[in-house]
């Protein structure tokens, strides 16, 4: 595998790394650069407004002071992180398990079909005033409708994995005498589980926007309390700082899942890597 | 046919006299439309290897399945070794005509998987499974997977995991359909050697004539639907001794294949 690779690849020069490593960060960086210049630009030229825009150096002291300075925020990001691991935990939980119950029953499954295109069609985030007013300002509303969103994710992507049809897998398990477990167990579940893992990192993702929003809509500690109160007091350069740990950590927790789930689907990115 | 002097596997003896398959008048109709099969009459000898040809969609895959067991029939007389087709013999293995390997697992994965689900001891399977690799010179590809294999190698697997279960009946439907002239031939080759050490019975379909008269100790050719046996001819070349080239140089080669070429295609003038 790793000689196929490299023939393929042959290394740029710099270390170890893989040829392109260096392009691609290169246009990374360059796009980030170019957005924080043009921000910057209508900024200083008067095309837009700095106090509702703020500045990229603003912002750059804002990051700063908000991870060792007086305004420190890290008790606001546990707050949110602590609710967007409940949420995401329960909610997915509770998703395969109801995907798993209605691929054991077609019947059910036929049956619930169109509630489920229902449900899933609200925009649950028009819930979150309900839940302020029933679980009030505290951890359990910004839960309850990061399961609303999850809780359906990870429903119709558990059933779409495990109901994807295959005929040729179905003969050769009849054809090696394989018993329904044998055949849930070696066939159907392994080829589910690529579909499974990026529906865990879509709600992975739903769960950082379900936590944020809730607290937008109302809550007394957390980011989203944080980004009104910044956007009200026209803190724009706090605001913008938040945004960008916001997605700093979100996207380093996504990254975590993807370490650990990286085992699982290997065999599958080997398969389009082939393809391609 | 020639003589076959391997040891017959024990547990597995079949009771002398009765065929391997037998198939008598064996049809399959669908409601509002032509039947599939007329009426199929065929006896399969004990360690007897036929090859089934006929027109693209004649129904011989579909009677290969009903062998297998997979697939019902609507009336007739069929029976594998004396007995009604059932899935999952444990003396059958059917080998389908895309290679169906498991993504997710490797090579020695997916040929131990039949195994597995017998309930065979990790380390024996294993064990038995890498050997079964090495017999089809992929000795050193045990941990790769599908997807890093060629066409050919993913075939080889496939034979292997056919083999792996030491079966007295082996059902193959056009296993080397997908592959290029060259690598079919190889894989022809390959089988064939597999064979000698094989004392059961085989069934394949293909719409392959060269593939068929080289594998085969009879070629059986069906008409196109609603399909019958229009022709069994015997392939009296020693197939089962020598190498495909020779076959192929073999006179009496082309004269089979014109034979079963015109036949075919007289299956499509009706």
């Amino acid at each position: 595998m790793n000689a196929m690779l490299q023939s393929r690849n042959p290394s740029s020069g710099i270390g170890s790394l893989p040829a392109g490593f260096v392009r691609i960060w290169g246009i990374r960086l360059l796009l980030v650069g170019v957005f924080v210049a043009i921000w910057k630009l209508a900024g200083t030229t008067g095309f837009l407004n700095p106090v509702f825009i703020g500045t990229p150096e603003g912002t750059l002291v804002a990051f700063f002071d908000q991870l060792y300075g007086a305004g420190n925020i890290w008790m606001d990001i546990l707050y949110t992180f602590v609710e967007t691991v409940i949420g995401f935990v329960l909610g997915s939980a509770a998703g395969m398990f109801a995907g798993v119950l209605l691929f054991q029953s077609p019947s059910l499954r036929q049956a619930v079909a169109p509630l489920v295109v229902g449900a899933n069609s609200l925009p649950r985030v028009a819930l979150a005033p309900l839940f302020v007013l029933w679980f009030g300002l505290g951890i359990t509303g910004k839960v309850a409708l990061i399961v609303s969103l999850v809780f359906f994710v990870m429903l119709t992507t558990t059933l779409a994995g495990l109901t994807q049809p295959n005929r040729d897998y179905e003969y050769l398990g009849r054809a090696i005498g394989a018993s329904k477990r044998q055949h849930i167990l070696y066939f159907i579940v392994p080829a589910a589980i690529p579909t499974i893992v990026a529906g865990l990192e879509l709600s992975l993702t739903y769960s950082f926007l379900g936590a944020v929003a809730g607290e937008i809509v109302g809550g007394s500690f957390g980011v989203g309390v944080k980004l009104t109160a910044f956007a009200n007091a026209f803190e724009i350069n706090r605001f913008m700082a938040l945004l960008v740990l916001l997605v700093i950590i979100s996207t380093l927790t996504v990254q975590l899942m993807r370490h650990f789930t990286a085992r699982l689907t290997r065999w599958h990115a080997k398969e389009q890597a082939s393809d391609a | 046919m020639n003589a076959v002097t391997a040891a017959v596997p024990s547990g597995v003896a079949s009771v002398p006299g009765t065929p391997a398959v037998f198939a008598e008048q064996v049809r399959l109709s669908v409601a509002g439309a032509p039947d599939i099969l007329a009426g199929i009459d065929l006896t399969v000898g004990d360690g007897e290897f036929i090859a089934i040809v006929g027109p693209s969609g004649c129904g011989k895959t579909t009677f290969l399945n009903m062998v297998a067991g997979l697939q019902g029939y609507t009336s007739g007389i069929l029976q594998v070794a004396g007995r009604v087709p059932k899935a999952g013999r444990r003396d059958s293995a059917y080998a389908l005509a895309r290679d169906a390997l498991l993504p997710w697992r490797d090579a020695l994965g997916n040929v131990e998987l039949a195994l597995q689900v017998r309930g065979v001891e990790r380390s024996e399977r294993r064990a038995r499974a890498a050997e079964a690799l090495h017999k089809v010179g992929l000795g050193d590809a045990l941990d790769r997977h599908p997807a890093q294999l060629s066409q050919g190698m993913r075939q080889r697997v496939a034979l292997a995991r056919t083999f792996v279960t030491e079966p007295r009946l082996l059902i193959l439907d056009e296993p080397f359909a997908a592959l290029d002239a060259q690598t079919r031939i190889r894989m022809q080759e390959l089988l064939l050697d597999l064979l000698r050490q094989f004392s059961g019975t085989m069934i394949i379909v293909t719409h392959d004539i060269a593939e068929a008269i080289t594998l085969a100790d009879r070629v059986v050719v069906f008409s196109r639907r609603p399909a019958e046996v229009t022709a069994i001819y015997d392939v009296k070349l020693g197939a089962r001794d020598r190498k495909t080239t020779e076959l192929r140089a073999d006179p009496e080669f082309g004269r089979l294949f014109e034979q079963v070429w015109s036949d075919i295609e007289k299956g499509f003038d009706l």
